[in-house]
């Protein structure tokens, strides 16, 4: 339980960023929620998880990141996290990082992984004022391969966008695809 | 070794600065958050992206569609027919203040047509209002009345004549038009427009698409001390091409890159 403890600490710490760190804090305090019976498994029992590291590429509504990825599965589930940042608002001098969470229930048939995901990813960046995106999203997760791996996964979901300019408050929810096609290498 | 890296920093460094003239160039909303866009969340013309325009940092104004309802009040609408994009039939010319009031559009937000008067307050000082003036009744097939879209325009836009601009493509309205408002001729042939300049010289300028224009029409435009602004950017790389042909102003579809890629106005 110590993670999302240190999150509320980096809250009392950095009030400004606070929005932000309280949709990580949430994100990460749901991931630890989904992957306990990993976590708290018996300690007797082998842990046998496959760790993989990779690059994705993220298409969505308003933006397209690159990112870095952190996947754990284990017995057909999987978990990753995926560090990113918009190469093309980069290109607009402007940096936009992402941050994303992913849990699947994968299947596999002849090297071939498929099955359900769920997404949670937030962004931001800063443009006159800070612009906070969060979304969650549902779909399918595609891979290939075994040590290293392809992978696809497309999901749909609501997004909401909130900036405040001129000391108005601007929220807005819209529907959101999120396209990622990626590569990543089992570590072990 | 050491000129070359020398010469690659310079490069990054140039190269990373965006010029003052892009900076100085003008961005405004067409329609509001764009025609058919995927990422402008609202409907063109309404309300919503018209408020959300007028408020993203840096945003110069925006563009609308303006279209004479039978009661004499201004509403939005691009479209000829109201069946295109609303559950509402016919033209917007031929219905009452209060048959407009009930139709909205066929979204998932279901926004509701919207008249000019309730936009206008979403102005701040420094902000501008293009009116993209609508002029024929499809349903009738024949052109509004011009002294009731005077009366019209006098009536509902009082108060911010120095903020609206007029884009109207009847060359016959357009220096009675003048004579109350800035005007801009609003053409796709680059040879028309710059003929309309010279014969028309109380008109301010031209609003022309972007593909069909060259920077050195831009220029020439500019070195009349006429204005010109360029519709139909969709892409960030159809803004790039804009920006390239440094025109006075761009009333683009997709606002948020197009302000984001201009980089902080002057």
């Amino acid at each position: 339980m110590k993670i999302p403890s240190l999150a509320g600490f980096f809250l009392h710490l950095f009030p400004e960023f606070s929005a932000t760190l309280y949709v990580i804090h949430r994100l990460i305090f749901c991931c630890f929620i989904l992957c306990q019976h990993w976590l708290c498994s018996a300690q007797n029992q082998v842990v046998s998880g496959v760790w993989r590291i990779g690059l994705a590429q993220e298409v969505q509504k308003f933006n397209q990141f690159s990112s870095a990825r952190l996947q754990f599965e284990k017995n057909k589930n999987l978990f990753a996290v995926n560090l990113g940042f918009s190469p093309q608002k980069a290109s607009q001098q402007i940096f936009a990082p992402s941050f994303t969470i992913d849990y699947a229930r994968l299947w596999e048939i002849h090297r071939v992984f498929i099955g359900p995901v769920v997404m949670f990813s937030v962004d931001s960046h800063v443009f006159g004022t800070r612009f906070l995106y969060l979304h969650s999203s549902i779909g399918y997760r595609f891979a290939f391969g075994a040590k290293w791996q392809l992978f696809q996964e497309s999901t749909v979901g609501p997004t909401k966008e909130t900036f405040t300019y001129l000391a108005q408050k601007n929220q807005q929810f819209t529907w959101n695809y999120h396209i990622k096609l990626g590569l990543q290498y089992a570590l072990r | 070794m050491h000129y070359v890296k020398i010469t690659f920093l310079l490069c990054v460094l140039f190269a990373c600065t965006k010029s003052e003239e892009v900076k100085n160039i003008l961005v405004f909303g067409h329609a509001g958050m764009g025609l058919s866009m995927d990422n402008s969340i609202y409907h063109d013309n309404s309300k919503e992206a018209v408020s959300l325009a007028l408020n993203l940092p840096t945003s110069n104004g925006v563009e609308v569609d303006v279209r004479l309802a039978a009661d004499g009040t201004l509403w939005l609408y691009h479209d000829e027919w109201l069946e295109a994009e609303t559950n509402g039939e016919g033209c917007v010319s031929d219905l009452s203040d209060q048959d407009l009031s009930k139709i909205n559009y066929r979204t998932l937000k279901n926004e509701k047509l919207v008249k000019l008067v309730d936009v206008l307050s979403f102005l701040r000082e420094d902000q501008q209002l293009f009116v993209d003036l609508k002029h024929v009744n499809s349903c009738l097939n024949e052109r509004v009345d011009f002294e009731r879209l005077k009366e019209a325009f006098e009536e509902q836009l009082q108060g911010y004549e120095n903020q609206v601009k007029i884009i109207c493509s009847y060359e016959y309205w357009l220096n009675e038009l003048a004579a109350e408002y800035e005007v801009l001729y609003s053409t796709d042939d680059v040879e028309e427009g710059k003929k309309m300049i010279q014969k028309h010289p109380a008109i301010n300028g031209l609003v022309i698409r972007n593909a069909v224009i060259h920077a050195q029409d831009v220029q020439w435009i500019k070195q009349q001390n006429q204005t010109v602004y360029l519709y139909d950017i969709r892409s960030l790389k159809g803004i790039r091409q804009a920006y390239a042909k440094c025109p006075t102003g761009v009333l683009t579809d997709d606002l948020r890159n197009a302000l984001e890629e201009r980089g902080y106005a002057l």
